[in-house]
């Protein structure tokens, strides 16, 4: 993303009521707050280049199959494809989670055994390379 | 009394459902696509989940994912709404499995009386009178049974649908070359080219007796709605009573989908469709086995909450009213489906933002909307923005307010049908009563091919 584009869209804001913009584009993004909404947005913002591994379906997630101890902590490295944890649906049925490109656990921003809706960011993942 | 329903559908019946869920101390769950997170039922429910992304199979149609939003809100009952699973006699079932009250008939009477072929025989069996026409597939004595159900005949797909394999036969002597056409035209559409023969109803209305019934063999039969309005089978107006049912065809209707109703031990609320001759004959077509489209209509002319009644029958209770408060037609209502669609465009979806929003009211005026200012009418499902409904003493009152209150609604940024409604309310034949289900593509669609 070219600054040109940036002033563009800053330019843009001011002519809204937006206190907050966030924008990501490939592997680059910026964020911009107003000084009284810059704390949370800033702390909650991950950097462009994280990659969100979301939930698949609705349900109860569950870092492993029952009574095998959670593997996904924070800083290891994952390959592609690893699942990472289970939703649980209706009783006996599941659906597994997994990771689409390998990387680095950044985030984990969910507990084990809490209801997830679709689409739910449930870790951060630092792609490889980046 | 539920303490929690989990309303499995979208748009303006899904606010209908949340409103009756909040008159009644309900708490009301809703489920959303990626599409809908900006969708007016999210923001009035008592809580929402998402359930998957926009495409409908994978959302509102996949009962996995709705059954696991109802098991984590905690609710009790699911409410299916229109169309979507609402008709799905193996969701109903699976809600049950499930441990979930299906606000709906049982299963089996969604078998029963759902599907076509099953209704008919149903409907024979208590004496309901359906569409002449041979017992099953013509065979090589094809003339003898077409003589039998008598001139004009349709010859139909048994397969069929989408206006394949149709062929109207006025002729006998016609009846040979246009009985293989059809049997061809079957074969090529859906691999099946076995036909039946069924008499054609000339200038027949399109007339429905909304019926609901309890656990406790209380059935009752609600005024007519006459749905002759139609484009290529889809309902456009809707109104009740009709202009042309006497009082004496209105008992003999009612007393038909009550019939229906108490043989195929129904429960909750249905819609039995008829086809009404000229002569006053009506002739059965199908069940509806869920809440329709147009049920304000009928809560307009009686009084009567049918979402209301609904959760209330699937939790168990009686009846909450008999067949004479029913029957009782206080007013005369007329209700316009306004779709996001360009008429002069054939009709094509016109999905896309709504910057302006001008809302009609007034005295006998109903809105059943989920729009507001701002939204964003996505692509993905039904072009359904907004029902109108009015109610006045008279019907040519009613039709005087229904223009009224259509010029009142502006959407800006999207097409509608608003215009297209007024247009039909104005034409001779719409105000004087006489048309027929042909009405609206033989005056306002003359190059649409039917």
């Amino acid at each position: 993303m070219n600054t040109e584009k940036i002033k563009e869209i800053l330019a843009w804001v001011k002519t809204t009521d937006l206190t907050s913009v966030a924008l990501k584009e490939k592997d680059s993004g910026f964020s911009f707050a107003t000084s009284e909404h810059a704390d949370q947005s800033f702390a909650d913002m991950p950097p462009a280049h994280y990659q969100a591994v979301s939930a698949p379906a609705i349900g109860t997630f569950h870092w492993s199959r029952p009574g095998h101890p959670q593997k996904v902590e924070e800083g290891i490295s994952l390959p592609a494809e690893e699942t990472v944890g289970y939703i649980e649906t209706l009783p006996g049925k599941t659906v597994p989670v997994k990771v689409s490109s390998s990387g680095k656990v950044a985030r984990i921003l969910v507990e084990d055994s809490s209801p997830v809706a679709y689409g739910q960011a449930l870790i951060f993942i630092e792609p490889d390379g980046k | 009394m539920f303490k929690k329903i989990l309303i499995a559908n979208r748009g303006e019946i899904a606010v209908r459902v949340i409103r009756a869920c909040r008159e009644m101390g309900i708490k009301a769950v809703a489920v959303y696509s990626e599409a809908d997170r900006e969708s007016m039922h999210v923001r009035l429910a008592d809580e929402a989940y998402c359930i998957g992304p926009a495409p409908a199979k994978q959302s509102y149609l996949n009962s996995e994912a709705l059954l696991t939003a109802a098991r984590l809100s905690g609710a009790e009952a699911v409410h299916p709404g229109y169309g979507f699973l609402s008709e799905n006699a193996d969701f109903a079932e699976t809600c049950v499995k499930n441990g979930f009250v299906f606000i709906g008939p049982p299963a089996s009477a969604i078998r029963k009386l759902g599907y076509k072929s099953a209704g008919k025989a149903l409907a024979r069996e208590t004496g309901v009178p359906v569409v002449p026409g041979t017992q099953g597939l013509v065979d090589e004595h094809f003339m003898k049974e077409a003589q039998a159900v008598g001139f004009p005949v349709m010859v139909k797909a048994a397969s069929g649908g989408g206006g394949k394999g149709l062929r109207l036969v006025r002729d006998p002597k016609d009846l040979e070359e246009q009985l293989k056409l059809a049997q061809s035209e079957a074969k090529a559409a859906f691999g099946d080219g076995s036909v039946y023969i069924e008499k054609f109803i000339e200038r027949p209305r399109h007339v429905e007796i909304q019926i609901a019934s309890d656990n406790f063999g209380n059935a009752v039969a609600f005024p007519e709605r006459d749905c002759t309005v139609q484009r290529r089978h889809q309902k456009l107006i809707e109104e009740s009573p009709s202009p042309k049912v006497t009082p004496e065809i209105r008992a003999k209707m009612q007393e038909a989908a009550r019939k229906l109703a108490l043989a195929a031990k129904y429960s909750n609320v249905g819609t039995v469709e008829f086809l009404l001759d000229p002569d006053g004959n009506f002739y059965f077509i199908e069940v509806n086995t869920r809440l329709q489209v147009e049920h304000p209509v009928t809560e307009s002319v009686t009084g009567l909450d049918l979402v209301n009644t609904q959760i209330r029958l699937a939790a168990g209770e009686k009846l909450p009213f008999d067949q004479a408060r029913a029957s009782e037609i206080h007013f005369h209502s007329i209700e316009h489906r306004i779709n996001a669609e360009d008429p002069d465009n054939n009709f094509s979806p016109s999905p896309g933002k709504i910057s302006e929003l001008v809302l009609p009211g007034g005295c006998g005026v109903r809105l059943d909307t989920h729009l507001y200012a701002g939204y964003t009418v996505p692509s993905f499902y039904d072009s359904l923005i907004a029902k109108l409904i009015v109610f006045s003493s008279d019907r040519d009152h009613a039709i005087k307010r229904s223009l009224r209150a259509l010029s009142e609604l502006e959407t800006s940024g999207i097409k509608t049908t608003r215009d297209f409604h007024k247009k039909v309310l104005s034409h001779k034949d719409f105000l004087s009563g006489n048309f027929d289900t042909s009405f609206v593509e033989k005056y306002f669609l003359p190059n649409s091919g039917r």
